[in-house]
């Protein structure tokens, strides 16, 4: 299966239906689209009130499939999202209602306000895309994508999201302010009635499985996978970092860079690819020493310099 | 425009190995009111603002994760140490003591001096820098010519507030839109914060000014709380006073290492009594210089006193003394005459220290004991016509066949008769008759008992005489005693035809701290204070025994363990490192184009980098060539046609023989162009 006119069409079709709703953010909104494509999950981290959960509800309300949202609260519990068994009275047995993680796509809307516990019912979830309760496994729809939403964690009644669950977003990405006439656009696009609550899906829950799997077909040199592992690795040999990039990094950087090269009209991945995905692929995965941390480094410094040491293939 | 370009554009307006210019500014002033403090006298100031300068030339930086930084770090604070003044010669107290606040400040400027020769000065970085600079300069304010004050200070609070941009959030972030057109809002803000600066700096200066004076009363006040000088050690003669001569204080007076046997450490040996006081002085005796030599008797114990502080410069002996070493550089005096007082002047300071080795018992007579001569045994039997006869009455009941046991006699009537008090009030007339003939029989301090012996002796026909000194007796946990300042005592030395000076203390309880009602405990705090003073001390006495070969090998070692350490904690982080060629072409022939590529690209401007793309490097080609050099962005234009098909090739289908040789045509019609 490969690549073919019709891909770039569906994919224009998401993209604009995407910035109806989301004035002058282009490059986020094919961000995200390059990691449903690449069955990436999304971690959108911003400041309140700069369009995540809108672009999230955008993006689930773009493609044809069952769409569930969870908001999440310091008392949330984690059956409340993978569901629980019910003794049903009638027969004497007990009956498993299916939480809102069984769905195609599904927003986790301010995920660091409920506590590391609950955050972690999402593991299972998201790498493996299937619940286990009372010893039975069961698998999630297909496709099954999640796109969550956090605050920064300096925010009030916010907790960092594990190490381990933020390995499992593929991108964490930024929206940021609008600019002066992007602004201009949103108040009147909502003079009467939000555009959202107009947009119709564009593709079914079937192209977006079939796109996922075109994508997996995009050609990737040994020159670029080699690349992206020198890449990795300086990661995990960088003093100033408590963690490095685990392989599920490499992986995603792989698969997301796949994405960007159809989305782009190739079957093939270039470096480009590559260096424009890695901050927002690898940044939030790397955990840097206290020393670092309180001296004035970021994350996305680390891998920007990671990128400024390691040669690029030709 | 990329974040990664972001990152280029932000990195490019202002060099990012360096700190801001306001930085030097503040640190320049800084350096320079230092200077001016210490009056020109250390050369490490010039030479460090030379080397901070020097940081803004030069783009070499130390790593801040080596053990280099640690190593110079060492060898600024050694050289400072070695360098810093004598302590003796800052006597004269200013904001706390003059040696001490310029060498806080060199200790500053030192590190503000490596911290600009470090690389990364981000934002919280040049904030210590700046609070060093505030630390050198605070050091600095109490410069002795006000005027260089008033000029510095306005300068320096100008610098400083220069340097707090780096802190303001446009500095920290990307320019990510076009800069606004600077207007008149901006220029009135940054005059008012020109006018704000000098203001606190005049302010700053005046307030110094004023408080000049005020401060340096505190500072002084405050350190002669924790040394009090005037009070340390014996006097010069012993008057029989309402309260013991000495502070009984916690101060330690001399430190004994070798030995736990209580002991009498005689300081002042006086013969003449005069009206309740006991004479001559030390300034009115003769001193001789002491023959050089130390050879201590076989199977003698040998130990060591540590003399910490002392008024007189006396030292404190037993009367068994065999033989005595003082330090070699030290001037050591000692009395002509049976008293024997001895003094050590040494080169700096009050430290002292000297080696013992005591006769082989209590009654041994070593140089300390000498033999009197006829005038000297008229004066040891002298009592004084003011002194009551009836106290010549009191002695003779007291008086047996043999001296010894009058000796013991007498001291055993006073300790049965008189008790123990810090306080004396004796009123009116001679302080010995009055102590021993009134009827109350009042309690007295040891002085009392001291000078009541030596008369009681005397008028039985003894020769005596009164000492002044310390009575050793309160243990350390390293084997040793410690002597302080409230062990001061008061004894008698009686002469016993047959067996020579003997010592007699008719003190109820020998002095001792328990026998006083006025002894406390010595604290933890007290013990954790002398210790970590011992410590100091025995380090900073090793370091000057050390000569340049012996400093060499030592941070030879230091270096060598460090970077050993270093090497095993970047062992335990080591990730294996990957092969060193990266990259293998799939072919010669794109190989071949790649490297033809690279050189054309490099003949038409510069060779791009290893770590930037082709087409990223186009693209800032691009950017820098102006609209007017139409030949130039065709060039740029047709070589990212280029790349684009190159990619195509060698990422898409690198076995396309077709391809490659359509590449090769393009390229050759590039170069020929």
């Amino acid at each position: 299966m490969s690549l073919d006119g019709e891909f770039s069409r569906k994919a224009k079709l998401i993209e604009d239906n995407l910035g109806k709703v989301i004035q002058g953010k282009s490059e986020p909104i094919r961000l995200v689209l390059t990691s449903l494509l690449a069955s990436a999950h999304v971690l959108l981290e911003d400041v309140p009130g700069t369009g995540k959960t809108t672009l999230a509800k955008a993006l689930a309300q773009s493609i044809d499939g069952r769409f569930r949202r969870v908001q999440f609260t310091p008392d949330l519990l984690p059956a409340d999202i993978t569901g629980s068994s019910f003794y049903n009275p009638t027969d004497g047995s007990f009956e498993f209602r299916p939480g809102p993680v069984f769905a195609n796509i599904l927003l986790a809307d301010e995920i660091n306000r409920t506590s590391p516990r609950t955050q972690s019912a999402l593991l299972e979830v998201m790498s493996e895309n299937q619940v286990t309760s009372d010893g039975q496994k069961r698998e999630l729809p297909k496709p099954f994508f999640v796109i969550a939403t956090q605050n920064p964690i300096e925010f009030h009644g916010t907790y960092p999201l594990p190490e381990a669950q933020l390995d499992r977003f593929g991108v964490r990405l930024t929206l940021g302010y609008p600019d002066h006439d992007s602004e201009m656009r949103v108040l009147f696009d909502q003079h009467t009635h939000h555009p959202l609550e107009s947009l119709k899906p564009v593709i079914t829950r079937d192209e977006l499985l079939e796109m996922q799997q075109q994508v997996k077909s995009v050609r990737v040199d040994e020159a670029i996978a080699d690349y992206i592992v020198r890449l990795i690795h300086t990661t995990r040999a960088d003093v100033r970092l408590k963690l490095g990039i685990s392989p599920r990094g490499s992986l995603a950087l792989y698969r997301t860079a796949q994405a960007r090269a159809a989305l782009n009209a190739r079957n093939y991945v270039v470096p480009e690819d590559i260096r424009e995905l890695a901050v927002c692929v690898l940044a939030h995965r790397v955990v840097l020493d206290t020393k670092s941390r309180y001296g004035g480094i970021r994350n996305e410094q680390v891998i920007q310099e990671s990128l400024a040491s390691v040669p690029v293939p030709r | 425009m990329t974040r990664a370009q972001q990152a280029t554009v932000l990195a490019t307006t202002r060099p990012a190995w360096r700190p801001t210019l306001w930085l030097l500014l503040a640190s320049m002033t800084a350096m320079a009111g230092l200077y001016t403090y210490t009056q020109q006298r250390h050369m490490a100031i010039p030479l460090m603002t030379i080397a901070i300068g020097l940081s803004y030339l030069i783009p070499y930086r130390l790593s801040r994760t080596g053990p280099a930084r640690w190593i110079i770090r060492g060898c600024l604070l050694a050289m400072l140490l070695l360098l810093a003044p004598d302590r003796t010669q800052m006597r004269s107290f200013w904001y706390v003591d003059e040696g001490v606040t310029s060498l806080l400040g060199m200790l500053a400027a030192a590190e503000l001096m490596l911290q600009h020769w470090l690389g990364r000065p981000d934002a919280p970085r040049q904030g210590i820098m700046l609070v060093l600079c505030a630390a050198i300069f605070a050091a600095s304010t109490n410069a002795r010519e006000p005027r260089l004050t008033y000029i510095l200070a306005p300068l320096f609070a100008l610098a400083a507030i220069g340097s707090l941009r780096v802190f303001s959030p446009q500095q920290q972030q990307a320019p990510t839109t076009a800069p606004l057109r600077r207007g008149m809002k901006s220029r009135l803000f940054k005059g008012a914060a020109v006018a704000f600066a000098l203001l606190v700096g005049f302010s700053t200066a005046a307030s110094i000014e004023s408080m000049r004076n005020r401060l340096n009363r505190i500072g002084a006040e405050w350190l002669m709380s924790f040394a009090p000088r005037t009070s340390v050690g014996m006097s010069s003669s012993s008057q029989l006073s309402t309260r013991f001569n000495v502070t009984p204080s916690l101060t330690r007076a001399l430190r004994i290492r070798g030995t736990r046997t209580t002991m009498h450490l005689r300081g002042m040996v006086f013969d003449t009594y005069e009206s309740g006081t006991w004479r001559p002085k030390l300034e009115q005796r003769i001193m001789e210089s002491l023959p050089v030599g130390f050879i201590p008797p076989p199977q003698a114990k040998l130990f060591q006193i540590d003399r910490l502080e002392d008024n007189l410069s006396l030292l404190y002996l037993p009367l068994n003394l065999a033989s005595l070493q003082a330090d070699q550089n030290a001037r050591v005096d000692v009395e002509r005459g049976h008293r024997g007082v001895i003094t050590c002047t040494p080169e700096a300071g009050d430290e002292c220290v000297y080696q013992v080795a005591p006769g082989e018992s209590l009654n041994s007579q070593g140089p300390l004991c000498r033999p009197l001569t006829p005038d000297e045994r008229a004066a040891c039997l002298l009592v004084p016509p003011q002194v009551d006869p009836k106290v010549r009455d009191l002695a003779l009941p007291l008086k047996k066949p043999k001296p010894l046991q009058t000796m013991v006699s007498i001291a055993a009537y006073l300790q049965a008769n008189h008790s123990y008090s810090l306080k004396a009030d004796m009123g009116e007339g001679d302080p010995i008759s009055v102590f021993l003939l009134n009827p109350k029989r009042p309690a007295a301090h040891c002085q009392f008992f001291a000078s009541s012996v030596v008369m009681l002796l005397r008028s039985c026909g003894i020769p005596a005489r009164y000492i002044t000194g310390y009575y050793a007796h309160e243990p350390t946990s390293d084997g040793g005693l410690v002597v302080r300042q409230r062990d001061g005592h008061a004894w008698a030395e009686a002469w016993i035809d047959g067996i020579g000076w003997m010592t007699v203390d008719a003190t109820p309880g020998g002095g001792q701290p328990g026998s006083r009602e006025e002894d406390e405990s010595v604290s933890n705090w007290q013990k954790w204070r002398e210790w970590f003073s011992d410590s100091f001390s025995t380090i900073s006495n090793f370091l000057r025994r050390l000569n340049w070969r012996q400093v060499a090998l030592a941070g030879g070692l230091v270096a060598l363990v460090a970077l050993t350490v270093q090497s095993i904690l970047a062992a335990r982080k080591r990730v294996r490192p990957l092969p060193p060629t990266p990259y293998a072409f799939p072919g010669d022939d794109l190989e071949s184009l790649a490297m033809d590529f690279n050189r054309w690209l490099g003949r038409m401007g510069e060779t791009p980098l290893d770590s930037a793309t082709w087409m990223e490097h186009l693209t800032s080609q691009a950017e820098q060539t102006s609209a007017r050099r139409q030949h130039k962005r065709t060039q740029v234009d047709t070589a990212r046609d280029f790349v684009t098909a190159y990619n195509c090739t060698r990422f898409g289908d690198p076995t396309d023989p077709a391809a490659i040789a359509q590449l090769r045509q393009l390229l050759d019609k590039m170069k020929e162009t």
